[in-house]
């Protein structure tokens, strides 16, 4: 028998009756707060519509000229002067280069992204599976650079040890291609480290798919004694194959647009021939890689326009594409689901639903329980084969990145007639005697606490705007078209490439509004990389907690504002903080978007700028780039921009690393706050 | 068992179903069965549904002309099968619905005279007279003390000694102070899921509400917190007017003065617990409350 007192209730003991004025105040307070989020999340729609329009104006000069317009898509002669009237302006090669890159990289990174994803989630217990798979995404925020240097340092040699083996050459020359000298930078080299790139994002975004199929399907298949494969084919895949499409096409968009890799390793050789392991050019390297010689206003700078817009036509049309796939539409995704057949053999005619499969297996009830020799073997195969992809793309990326970081490590460490701490030392203020500055010997500390000053630039322009946009989108944003607006930009923002970010931030804030290069451009630029990323993290973050805890505190009488405010969003923030550093990290790395706006070479006065505008910075990326350049230059017979190189790398990761793993920590830290034996 | 399927098949919108009920309840009426709703003084009511009629975005009504009166410091259970609309019911009282999903509503419903449905009415002052305890035990993931302050901060009390009142004085009602023994920051969480629910409670009447609605509050606790619940329930009464929605008949006979029992978005029978447990007027109710669908 339980006893429950209600002697003591005083129901009268306060009256809670909020006075009239009060309510007022609240609900208009309420108001206000909606509309300043809306106000806020509509800049996303301005950037974008920037962004169109200024890449269109400082483009214009060349639409005078609509012969020099085809010209550019059809002939391969590259040879810019002042005016239209004069030189050439034939990019076919690097448009025909884009996708030389963009194909092999894709094909080579659904093999790899979509078999590791399959093999994680059907052929691993999820606890495992969970333990690997952070090992896959942080392969995504490894900066470009690094991957460009590892496939300038390695993979030329790598190659030509390959290729040069006569039974390789046999085999190539049985398929009528005969391997000659392998040049330094390839296609395929470029193509392999934008696959490592990509890799992860499909990984990821399809594991995530995967993942969230019914239990039920997957029981049901089960128990009709379905194999993980036939499990696989039947129900997971028709489940998730929308968004496995989706993060292709969003993996392909990232690799055509991707520029320092490119620009690093494939040497800008106007070569136009179907041949992976020659040198050649993209539309993204010819921009960087001209950039310097296009003075303002000048036909050349024009046709980069051009070309950085007909880039980002190309990657709109895939995002396109890839929201089409996502939403209903059945057409268009048909014409996917053909145009990438020999992916499409796993739906293997069985791609409706469980329920066919289930009825076929009906009938034959009984021999699925004694489960057939050959099936059991398929099975078997298939998750051999995908085991081996998993581990041959852990294995090459992180044997590169290892490999490579040893050698920065060696560059510290190994014995030589310097001692460790003198090379630190050296490394990181420079060094007064030595005569070479130009070369490099100026230490990274300024390129350290610059790299430092622009992420956190960039994170007190973008911070702000992404968390508001990201929490009008999930909590306040009434359905109707500005929000489908505001949706979209932010999508379409996430695919612009960065050397178009670079371009348009370049002419509307460093010509436009004279900022010249800066550390306010530059933070313009990476500002407008971060939003995307952290308004979804934010979107996810909230989407993460229950919303429950709104509802009971607007049952008691709150407005929807204070719900959130003071249940919803403390609960949200330890993952949203995580999302801020990861956010952090990433763009740490990012370089083309400098290159035009903020970065420079030269050693400045001050560790931390003193100005906004018209004092370019130095940033750790940039340095890499930079150094690189200067490999094959000799000082009395030595080699000297590579090693330097390669220490800015492993400071670079080892800024990256901290950021990374300082996101976690921040999570599992301010979580104790509120949570309770983790949950919320 | 196949008259009852053929029944929900002819009648898919609770407005057809709305127009062969009637007809049933003048046939009734015409036999000479007294099946009128109870009736109650202004001064005995609590809210009183005229035609009132709710639909969730551009589908058809989901509740259809709702027309009764629930009486002051009486436990009111609504039954009826799953997807009947009780909830719906249940929250147009304290709007709780268009929080959930865009709506549209006709006639009225009043409370102390007020419609509440009038573009005058604040909702934020509406939700602190009508509180709501929802299906599984959700305290906010803080303290006990923080759980039960929430309301009567966000309305304005400030003062300390006020808010340490207001937090035991709940607590006590719920019969949670003594059990808990002072250990008031404590996380919420730490409690048992009755417990929880009971902490629910006390912060629903920290707000000092008129009416107390209970969606199903016992539903995921086990028999003995259940029981500790509804003894609570029939206490409450002595102070507040509390509605109940239950899928279990025991609990509704146990506990209630009056039962509404809704069928299609319609409230078919509306009397006194006994009666519509000991000799319903229709067959559908019956049906329903043997067990014989649900
Ligand atoms: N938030 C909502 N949005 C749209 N339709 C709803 C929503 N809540 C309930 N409904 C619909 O209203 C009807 C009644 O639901 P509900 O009131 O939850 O019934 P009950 O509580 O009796 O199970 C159902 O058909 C349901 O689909
Ligand atoms: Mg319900």
């Amino acid at each position: 028998m339980i006893q429950t007192e209600v002697d003591n209730l005083k129901v009268n003991d306060f009256i809670v009756n909020p006075a009239t004025s009060q309510l007022q105040k609240r609900e208009n307070f309420y108001k206000l707060i909606i509309l300043v989020l809306q106000i806020i999340s509509v800049s996303t729609i301005i950037i974008l519509v920037a962004v169109i329009s200024i890449m269109v104006w400082f483009g214009s000069p060349m639409f005078a000229y609509p012969d020099r317009l085809l010209q550019m898509v059809t002939e391969n002669k590259w040879f810019p002067e002042d005016h239209f009237e004069d030189g050439e302006y034939g990019a076919l090669a690097a448009i025909a280069g884009t996708f030389m890159v963009g194909i092999p990289a894709l094909i080579l990174s659904i093999i790899w992204g979509v078999g590791l994803a399959i093999f994680l989630s059907e052929y691993t217990r999820e606890s495992i599976a969970r333990k690997i798979q952070p090992a896959v995404e942080f392969v995504a925020s490894v900066p470009s650079v690094i991957f460009g240097m590892i496939a300038f340092t390695y993979f030329f040699s790598w190659f030509s040890e390959f290729f040069t083996q006569e039974w390789i050459r046999g085999i190539m020359l049985f398929f009528g291609y005969k391997v000659e000298v392998i040049p330094k930078g390839t296609y395929l080299a470029a193509a392999v480290a934008l696959a490592f790139m990509t890799t992860p994002i499909i990984a990821s975004i399809s594991l995530d798919a995967m993942r969230s199929t019914p239990l039920m399907l997957r029981n049901s298949a089960k128990a009709f004694g379905a194999t993980k494969w036939e499990i696989f084919k039947t129900v997971v895949y028709p489940h998730s194959k929308k968004t496995i499409f989706a993060s292709i096409l969003l993996g392909f968009g990232r690799a055509i647009g991707e520029t320092m890799v490119v620009l690093m390793v494939l040497g800008n050789a106007p070569v136009l021939k179907l041949d992976l392991l020659v040198n050649g050019m993209t539309m993204t390297s010819v921009i960087s890689g001209y950039w310097g010689e296009a003075s303002e206003g000048s036909s050349l700078q024009a046709a980069l326009f051009v070309l950085g817009l007909l880039l980002l036509s190309i990657t709109a049309i895939v995002v396109y594409l890839a929201s089409l796939i996502t939403s209903e539409n059945k057409a268009v995704f048909r014409f996917v689901d053909v145009l990438l057949k020999p992916f499409n053999y796993i739906g293997d005619g069985l791609g409706s639903m469980a329920q066919r499969f289930m009825q076929e297996l009906e009938l034959t009830e009984m021999q699925i329980a004694k489960m057939s020799k050959r099936r059991k073997l398929a099975n078997i195969i298939i998750g051999v084969l995908l085991g081996t992809i998993l581990l041959s793309f852990i294995l090459a990326v992180y044997v590169s990145i290892g490999r490579f970081l040893i050698s920065g490590m060696d560059y510290f460490f190994a014995p030589g007639e310097t001692s460790s701490m003198y090379r630190i030392n050296v490394t990181l203020r420079g060094d007064p005697k030595n005569t070479f500055v130009r070369l490099g010997l100026i230490g990274l500390f300024t390129a350290i606490t610059g790299t430092i000053s622009i992420v956190t630039m960039s994170a007190a322009i973008s911070f702000p705007v992404a968390t508001i946009t990201g929490i009008y989108l999930s909590e306040f944003a009434p359905e109707g078209r500005l929000t489908i607006w505001i949706r979209q930009s932010i999508i379409n923002i996430n695919a612009i490439p960065s050397i178009v970010v670079g371009l348009f931030v370049y002419a509307l804030f460093s010509v436009g509004l004279n900022m010249g290069a800066g550390i306010l451009p530059g933070s313009i630029a990476l500002s407008i990389m971060m939003i995307p990323i952290i308004t979804t993290n934010t979107i996810e973050a909230l989407n993460n907690i229950p919303s429950h805890h709104m509802s009971s505190a607007i049952a008691l009488g709150a407005t929807r504002w204070e719900a959130f405010w003071k249940h919803k969003f403390p609960y949200a923030l330890p993952n949203i903080f995580t999302g801020y550093l990861l956010g952090s990290a990433r763009v740490s790395g990012e370089t083309a978007p400098l290159l035009f706006t903020a970065a420079t070479f030269t050693p400045p006065a001050t560790p931390i700028p003193t100005n906004l505008t018209h004092q370019a910075i130095r940033v750790l990326p940039y340095e890499i780039y930079y150094r690189l350049l200067y490999t094959t230059t000799r000082v009395n017979g030595e080699k000297v921009g590579s090693d330097w190189a390669v220490a800015a790398s492993v400071v670079l990761m080892l800024f990256v690393l901290t950021l990374t793993v300082a996101g976690y920590f921040v999570r599992t830290i301010i979580r104790r706050r509120y949570a309770y034996n983790g949950e919320i | 068992m196949s008259k009852q399927k053929t029944e929900i098949k002819e009648f898919n919108t609770p407005e057809e179903f709305y127009r062969k009920y009637l007809k049933i309840r003048e046939e009734h009426r015409s036999k000479g069965f007294e099946n009128q709703f109870p009736n109650f003084s202004d001064k005995e009511t609590e809210v009183e549904f005229r035609n009132f009629h709710i639909a969730y975005e551009e589908k058809p009504w989901t509740l259809y002309n709702i027309d009764l009166k629930i009486p002051k410091n009486k436990i009111v259970a609504i039954i009826g099968p799953s997807g009947c609309g009780k909830s719906t019911l249940l929250r147009s009282i304290n709007r709780m619905n268009e929080e959930m999903a865009k709506i549209r509503t006709q006639g009225e419903i009043l409370i102390e005279g007020e419609n509440i449905y009038s573009p005058k009415v604040n909702k934020m002052r509406l939700r602190t007279q009508v509180g709501m305890v929802f299906q599984k035990p959700q305290p906010f993931p803080r303290s006990i003390y923080e759980n039960i302050a929430f309301g009567p901060k966000l309305h304005g009390i400030k003062k300390k000694e006020q808010l340490d009142r207001i937090v035991e004085s709940s607590l006590q009602s719920v019969g949670l102070f003594e059990e808990i023994e002072g250990r008031l920051d404590d996380h919420a969480y730490g409690l048992s899921g009755g417990q929880q629910q009971r902490l629910c409670i006390a912060r629903t009447i920290a707000v000092r509400p008129q009416i107390i609605l209970a969606d199903e509050p016992a539903s995921a606790l086990d028999p003995k917190s259940t029981y500790q619940i509804e003894d609570l329930l029939l206490k409450l009464k002595e102070d507040f007017t509390v509605v109940i929605v239950t899928h279990n008949m025991q609990q509704a006979a146990r506990i209630s003065d009056y039962s509404i029992f809704m069928y299609n978005g319609v409230v078919v029978e509306y009397d006194k617990t006994e009666n519509i447990f000991e000799k319903p007027v229709y067959e559908l109710t019956e049906n329903y409350i043997s067990g014989r669908f649900g």
